[in-house]
């Protein structure tokens, strides 16, 4: 994979030079004749994500002589243990693109330099979920890295067809959507339940889309107790494999849909792919509908996922200045375009975003709708938004694998979410 | 004992050979005996000197900054400078307050005792197994520890197939054999997922048990069997009163190389459970990396891990090697 | 039957069970070869497949041309992690077994402490130590985080070793005029052979699967140790668990040469260590 990715970052880097020789001669009048290394780390490993990466740094590279940008991948499950460490030996590299919950403990670690200070910064045009989740105390300190993903219901047309039934759009069509689909052969719907902050991910459109706080204070009350009980009774018809309690989203929960194991499932468009590469595609074999709320006319709130890049204090000014032209340059709504389709993302711009469902497909308009209500996980919560997602994955599978009911789950899960707030 | 007699029986080839080999050497010093016992003093030192230093810059400085860190009110906002203020023990009163922490540490004591007593009797019966002639006894031997090679993180996920509800290869075989009549939740119910756990850390664990117990039987005189034998001791006596007081040593050596193996198990817990379902399989290991590295909250994890060290030093076999004497420097020691 | 009928019955029921017993400690392996040979998508279709489902050599593809590298990287920090053991264990060992020295029961019972602290522990502190020592992302830097696994279980499985040599042996020499450091070198270190090469092996093993400090103290991408590659394959958006079984099969590889090649040295060399009166 790599072997190719190289061929193909270097055919890229060629095109790139020579676009650049022609468009981009003011930028680099502005940062003329200086050697300087930027390091960036990410945790990135499809090869879209890594050949759209590389052709951008290719892009900036030629437009700014002298300046190479060194990427250091990171595993995903240890980016924000390495960037930690890192700050705590003040190392951190230049540039860091890190998932979006963990932004707001990259900011209190001071380590990082706020955007806002810096020379072109501007917040026009984003969708709010997306600007704000770099947003502390007025301050701006990040900007996406290819705009932003989420999640919907993808289902398997054939599957619907052969069961007459029709997408689910309220929990009631959901839950019996999925008992019809149930078969010897397949479940209705992939859960994901894993011990992990994808479980809280995917719980949260329920859950908020029903009334929840966004800082999950209310989550014994009804909001909570009817988006948990959905899920409990989905695994207690037999619909949703228990099994979920060890999947996480990509790729256990996602491989069953592709497997033909399971009818339904909430994902999000990173899936694209390899949904494709196994011969699933959009309006033929899978299809897809905003996750369903439990009464029409309830809007859907989805949690907003994606990178953001942050820049760190290491280097001077200049480094800080270089590294800031390296995200800028990524906004532009050509830049934004091409990256989006690379990385499987939807564009951070609204206008960029209308243009984009246009050029990608209907399959992003799903996921395009939504965004203007989708909600940043940290927002409200910052710092502590780790610690209460971990209260509620635990609620979840307390409940699901019936070591607690529902209500004595979500109970305990409030009141340590009300000592966390409080902390 | 017997060992030893076998052993002092030895001594004299070896012995030889040194001499003549040392005899080759210059007699330098020699006439310096006053300062003998100094000077070996001096060497003793000097032959330490580099673990020493390894340790106390690979392990001391580690340690005292995780000390440090549990008294220390801690936050990500505080992980750039070298300290952070003082919060005396309410790192650790938190961590007893906190149910998760005490159930992790329940967890552990099970997991522990449970994975060291499956590996020793697995272990010792493969062990026993392996000194009997038969076909193919030399290959089984070798493919004992083949398991070694495989990174846990890879172990871990392997197991997670394998125990899988649904198309997992245990309960397929199972369902076949039909000593099961309906899939088990081997992962996902939160009474069976530590016993699962413990099954795949006893799997990890048995090759070096079999590796150790093995050898230390192949070290039992065959005139001691022999005699054993003549005075009618049937095969179950001469394992209890024959052959386990002689290997007793290496037992015991066992015994404290898998606790400490065992007491730090991580990665297998993380690729099998997470941790889950509902913290169910949450040990001091895995709880103590998510206080730092999942909530940030690094002086709550330095203290759960200290807690952790210090119930490892009161319950580990230590005390087997104090009175053994081998911890005393003079049991062996050069006059 | 006839005793002679008897007791070859009963070897090969001793087969039998050394096979059962086989057959359950090399299944997970097995499954990892298989697996290395399916598309992520089966290995988590919810079917287990005793034989590959849908073969496909793509895993080893992916795997060859970006992991081989990695592989030459794995074997360097290994053999380094074993050297480093060896240098300082196998003194410290002698010294705490042979010398009457005050600091033995210390430093035998910090040993012991020193095993038992996990490797996240030591890794961050490491990480800020290192960084201020300009060892990050470096080879010396990466070896002397990896003798963490291997130093402490060195000195006690050396040191019990030394314990059954005669102390005859050094007096003898220490007559006929050789210093301190000739007895050690000459005599104690080749008696020592066996004990030797299993630390040597278990360093090695251990530098070769680490995992937890080639994360945290390199820093680049110039070097990738084999477990760093694997995790390549693990990540938010993708993950290519065929990918991982194919490096995990790769790796065995060269690991396995070696623990064949010592294999004979291992068992030996730990117990001779152990059994001590």
């Amino acid at each position: 994979m790599n072997f190719f990715v190289n061929k193909r970052r270097r055919a890229l880097a060629a095109v790139a030079a020579a676009s650049f020789a022609v468009v981009g001669l003011s930028q680099v009048a502005a940062s003329a004749a200086t050697k300087i290394t930027l390091t960036e780390e990410d945790y990135f490993n499809t090869p879209g994500q890594i050949s759209g990466l590389a052709s951008y740094t290719a892009q900036f590279e030629a437009a700014h002589p002298g300046v190479t940008v060194k990427r250091q991948y990171v595993p995903f499950a240890n980016l924000d243990t390495k960037l930690l460490t890192q700050a705590a030996g003040n190392d951190l590299p230049n540039l860091l693109a890190v998932d979006n919950p963990f932004v707001s403990t990259m900011i209190s670690t001071g380590q990082v330099v706020p955007l806002s200070g810096l020379k072109g910064f501007s917040t026009q045009g984003y969708y709010p979920a997306v600007i704000d989740e770099g947003l502390s105390n007025g301050k701006y300190y990040s900007l996406p890295v290819a705009g932003a993903n989420s999640i919907a219901l993808i289902y398997n047309i054939a599957m619907l067809k052969a069961a007459h039934v029709s997408p689910p759009t309220t929990w009631a069509q959901l839950v019996s959507a999925a008992k019809a689909l149930t078969t010897p052969q397949h479940y209705g719907i992939a859960l994901t339940c894993e011990a992990a902050e994808d479980t809280t991910w995917q719980w949260e459109p329920f859950f908020w889309s029903n009334g929840g706080a966004f800082t999950f204070a209310n989550i014994a009350s009804s909001p909570g107790v009817q988006a948990l009980s959905l899920w409990k009774q989905l695994v207690t018809d037999g619909s949703a494999s228990k099994a979920c309690l060890n999947w996480s989203q990509t790729p256990a929960a996602s491989s069953q849909f592709i497997a033909g194991k399971a009818a339904m499932m909430v994902n999000g468009p990173w899936n694209f792919p390899t949904l494709n590469l196994n011969h699933m595609y959009y309006g033929k074999q899978f299809g897809i509908v905003p996750v369903p709320v439990r009464v029409p006319g309830q809007h859907v709130v989805v949690p907003l996922g994606g990178e953001d890049w942050m820049i760190s204090k290491s280097g001077g000014s200049q480094a800080q200045q270089l590294a800031f032209e390296y995200i800028q340059g990524m906004q532009t709504p050509a830049e934004e375009l091409k990256l989006a389709k690379a990385f499987g993302y939807l564009p951070g711009k609204i206008a960029v975003a209308q243009t984009y469902v246009k050029q990608a497909g209907p399959e992003w308009k799903v996921y395009v709708d939504q965004t203007i209500y989708a909600h940043p996980r940290t927002l409200g919560l910052g710092v502590k938004y780790p610690k209460v997602s971990q209260v509620v994955w635990t609620a979840i599978q307390a409940a699901l694998s019936g070591s607690q009911s529902v209500q004595s789950a979500l109970s305990t899960a409030q009141s340590q979410i009300k000592s966390i707030l409080a902390s | 004992m017997n060992i030893k007699a076998q052993r002092a029986a030895t001594v004299p080839v070896p012995a030889t050979s040194a001499r003549n080999g040392a005899g080759q050497l210059s007699p330098a010093g020699r006439g310096r005996r006053l300062s003998a016992w100094r000077r070996r003093q001096l060497a003793g030192w000097l032959f330490l000197a580099p673990a020493v230093a390894y340790l106390l810059f690979a392990f001391a400085l580690p340690i005292v900054y995780n000390v440090m860190l549990s008294f220390e009110q801690t936050s990500p906002a505080t992980i750039a400078q070298f300290t952070a203020p003082f919060a005396g023990a309410a790192n650790y009163r938190s961590v007893f307050d906190d149910p998760t922490s005490r159930a992790a540490i329940v967890h552990t004591f099970v997991f522990t005792a449970g994975s060291l007593l499956g590996q020793f009797v697995i272990g010792f019966a493969l062990a026993l197994l392996f000194t009997l002639r038969f076909p193919g006894r030399t290959l089984a031997r070798s493919l004992v520890i083949v398991p070694w090679l495989l990174p846990l993180i890879v172990t871990g996920v392997i197991f997670k197939f394998l125990f899988q509800v649904e198309g997992g290869a245990v309960n397929q075989i199972l369902m076949d054999v039909g000593l099961a009549h309906h899939p088990i939740d081997w992962l996902d119910d939160p009474h069976l997922a530590l016993w699962t756990v413990l099954i795949a850390n006893i799997w990890l664990g048995v090759p070096f048990f079999t590796l150790l117990l093995y050898s230390a039987l192949q070290d039992v005189p065959v005139e001691v069997k022999e005699a054993a034998l003549m005075d009618g001791a049937g095969p179950w006596q001469r394992l209890r009163l024959v052959i386990v007081p002689i290997i007793l040593p290496v037992i015991e050596v066992t015994f404290l190389l898998g606790f400490v193996f065992t007491v730090k198990v991580f990665d297998l817990v993380i690729g099998l459970t997470g941790g889950g379902p509902a913290n169910a399989t949450q040990l001091i290991t895995t709880w103590s990396y998510n206080l730092s590295f999942q909530v940030f909250n690094f002086g709550q994890g330095a203290a759960l891990n200290n807690v952790l060290l210090v119930l490892a030093l009161i319950c580990s076999p230590l005390y087997l090697l104090l009175s053994r004497g081998s911890l005393r420097s003079s049991s062996g020691a050069a006059r | 039957m006839s005793r002679v009928q008897k007791s070859v019955a009963l070897r090969w029921l001793c087969t039998l069970a050394a096979l059962a017993a086989l057959v359950i400690v090399l299944f997970p392996v097995y499954a990892v070869i298989v697996g290395s040979f399916e598309s992520t998508e089966t290995l988590f279709s919810g079917t287990y497949y005793w034989l590959p489902h849908a073969a496909t050599l793509d895993n080893y593809r992916t795997v060859i041309q970006a992991q081989s590298g990695s592989v030459l990287t794995s074997l360097i920090v290994g053999l380094g992690t074993a050297a480093l053991a060896l240098v300082v264990a196998v003194p410290a060992a002698y010294a705490l077994s042979k010398y009457r020295l005050r600091v033995t029961v210390i430093l035998v019972s910090s040993l012991l402490i020193c095993q038992i602290v996990p490797s996240i522990v030591l890794a961050t502190s490491l990480f800020i130590v290192f960084h201020w020592a300009h060892l990050v992302n470096s080879y010396p830097g990466l070896i002397i985080a990896d003798g963490t696994y291997a130093v402490p279980f060195a000195i006690l499985v050396l040191r019990a070793f030394f314990f059954s040599l005669p102390n005859e042996l050094m007096h003898a020499a220490r007559v006929d005029g050789a210093s301190e450091w000739q007895t050690f070198r000459r005599i104690v270190v080749p008696l020592a052979r066996s004990a030797v090469i299993t630390v040597a092996v278990f360093a090695f093993l251990n530098g070769w699967g680490d995992f937890i400090f080639a994360l945290t103290v390199l820093n680049g991408s110039t070097i990738v140790p084999i477990t760093l590659g694997i995790y390549t394959y693990l990540g938010n958006y993708s993950t290519d668990w065929g990918a991982v079984m194919a490096s995990a099969a790769f790796a065995m590889v060269p690991a396995g040469v070696m623990l064949v090649v010592a294999q004979r040295y291992i068992a030996s060399g730990l117990t001779a260590g152990s059994v001590k009166g």
